[in-house]
């Protein structure tokens, strides 16, 4: 198995708030990996240092064998696009595009499918998650769960090898967070996609997981 | 005093700081285009074009025909009923060129679409800023110039113009129907004729140039305020009603600016 993310002592700090230090872990492919800590990540600085979206202020990341902060900035938006999907604590979704149409985002943007094979692989995802009948909803309508769901999917959609998530169940109920963790898992097991999961609730649901790690994060202001 | 200077002086150093970054914002736009077949190739960004002039152009045709009607009836009573008093009433079409193609035209069909579309840009961009869809987007690889800003700029540019030309045509024709119900006799064609006299290359001209600066003015001037919001939900209003204020002022500057030109070189 070849190695896609490692933290090598990383850290970082805020005049006020965010602060976490000496992280070490990695992530092989195919792997699903929960890294928990105290007090959770408002600004996503997590996923945002491993998409490259900000900088550690100690240690080392490396992506795909690279060192993240000798990766250009072009072949840091390849990267992002091909290899890395992101779930973001809020489902981030466009307000005004449909359901449908937020899953085949990336699809549109970054590959030249045509336009049958794009609405195939929606349909497809859609099926997976089974929210078929939401395709032409748009986010507002749609309960906090489904859009963590067409989140989710939209960051699988390009088949990524790795997919960051950051508080995937965060603002769901017990109930609402089953479909989520099940949709994770099942990406996880069938498309052999790694998953990197960032979040402060240390539960059961995470059993799944290769490995847990304690990210110790801190807030201080 | 020195309070006042320092304070006079910080505004300045903002605004220039302020037009600075718009105009690296247009550099950026500019080399999207440059680099991106957007018309012929690209489906997802000719879509959003597409949405955008739908919603800035088609939309606001019935608020356009109003006003203009109205303005162009306006300023037909004014100069014809004027003009009459000294036997000149042949000048009306004169003064109708100078007045809307030449000036007002484009400027009011900008001022409709700041307090519409320039608005609504910065609303939505905010807001996208405030829910992390900016990030996502970000960390989907996804381009905010190319994704965001290009299209919002091509869009209302050719809207700016398509609603310019609406606006002249119609405010003649509003002027037309003012003077009709006034009891004036004139035939339509002579009365065409008599706007059609006057009117220059040289008009048009000016009225497209400008049309096109206030096309770019409004849609930078709206992302680049929509992409100024940070976190809170409480930015987006205030940042919506400096896109209104900024673009305006914009917009008169970049007016009287080329009409001075206009008088002098041209």
């Amino acid at each position: 198995m070849s190695k896609i993310l490692e933290f090598a002592d990383v850290g970082y700090s805020e005049t006020a708030g965010f602060r976490f230090g000496g992280l070490n872990f990695s992530v092989d492919s195919g792997e699903s990996v929960v890294v928990y800590g105290s007090v959770r990540d408002e600004e996503s600085v997590l996923p945002k240092l491993c998409a490259g979206l900000v900088s550690t202020t100690k240690g080392t990341i490396k992506l795909f064998g690279r060192n993240l902060d000798s990766i250009p900035v072009e072949d840091l938006i390849k990267m992002r696009s091909e290899k890395m999907g992101f779930v973001f604590s809020k489902p981030a979704l466009m307000n005004n595009m449909r359901i449908k149409d937020n899953v085949a985002l990336p699809l549109r943007y970054h590959t030249q499918m045509t336009e049958v094979q794009i609405i195939k692989s929606v349909n497809d995802r859609l099926q997976m998650a089974g929210i078929t009948g939401y395709a032409d909803k748009f986010p507002p309508e749609l309960h906090a769960g489904i859009q963590k769901i067409v989140s989710v999917l939209r960051a699988s959609v390009t088949d990524p090898e790795i997919i960051f998530y950051d508080e995937p169940v965060f603002e769901l109920d017990a109930v609402a967070s089953v479909p989520v963790i099940n949709l994770i898992k099942k990406i996880n097991s069938e498309k052999k996609t790694a998953s990197l999961i960032f979040t402060c609730r240390q539960e059961s649901v995470w059993n799944f997981a290769d490995r847990i790690i304690n990210g110790g994060t801190q807030a201080v202001g | 005093m020195d309070k006042l200077a320092a304070a006079i002086g910080r505004r300045a150093v903002g605004a220039v700081e302020y037009v600075f970054n718009l105009v690296k914002l247009f550099n950026a736009v500019a080399a999207s285009f440059a680099l991106d077949s957007v018309f012929s190739s690209d489906r997802l960004i000719r879509g959003i074009t597409l949405n955008q002039i739908i919603f800035t152009a088609i939309d606001a045709l019935p608020i356009i025909t109003v006003i203009s009607l109205g303005l162009g009836g306006i300023v037909v009573i004014q100069t014809f009923t004027q003009l009459s008093k000294f036997g000149a009433s042949n000048f009306s079409g004169k003064i109708l060129v100078l007045v809307f193609v030449r000036e007002f035209s484009s400027l009011l069909t900008a001022l409709l679409i700041i307090s519409r579309s320039g608005s609504a840009m910065t609303t939505e961009i905010g807001n996208m800023k405030v829910n992390q869809e900016i990030y996502a987007l970000e960390a989907m690889g996804i381009d905010m110039v190319r994704f965001l800003v290009l299209p919002r700029t091509i869009a209302v540019v050719v809207a700016m113009m398509c609603l310019t030309v609406y606006f002249n045509l119609v405010a003649v024709l509003g002027g037309f129907i003012v003077m009709l119900v006034l009891g004036v006799k004139i035939q339509f064609l002579a009365f065409i004729e008599n706007f059609l006299k006057y009117l220059t290359f040289k008009d048009i001209s000016i009225c497209f140039v400008k049309s096109f600066c206030f096309g770019l003015i409004i849609p930078l001037v709206g992302s680049y305020n929509g992409l100024s919001v940070k976190k809170s939900p409480t930015e987006v209003p205030a940042q919506t009603t400096r896109t209104v204020i900024d673009a305006i002022m914009l917009c008169i500057v970049a007016d009287a600016a080329l009409t001075v030109v206009s008088y002098i070189y041209l």
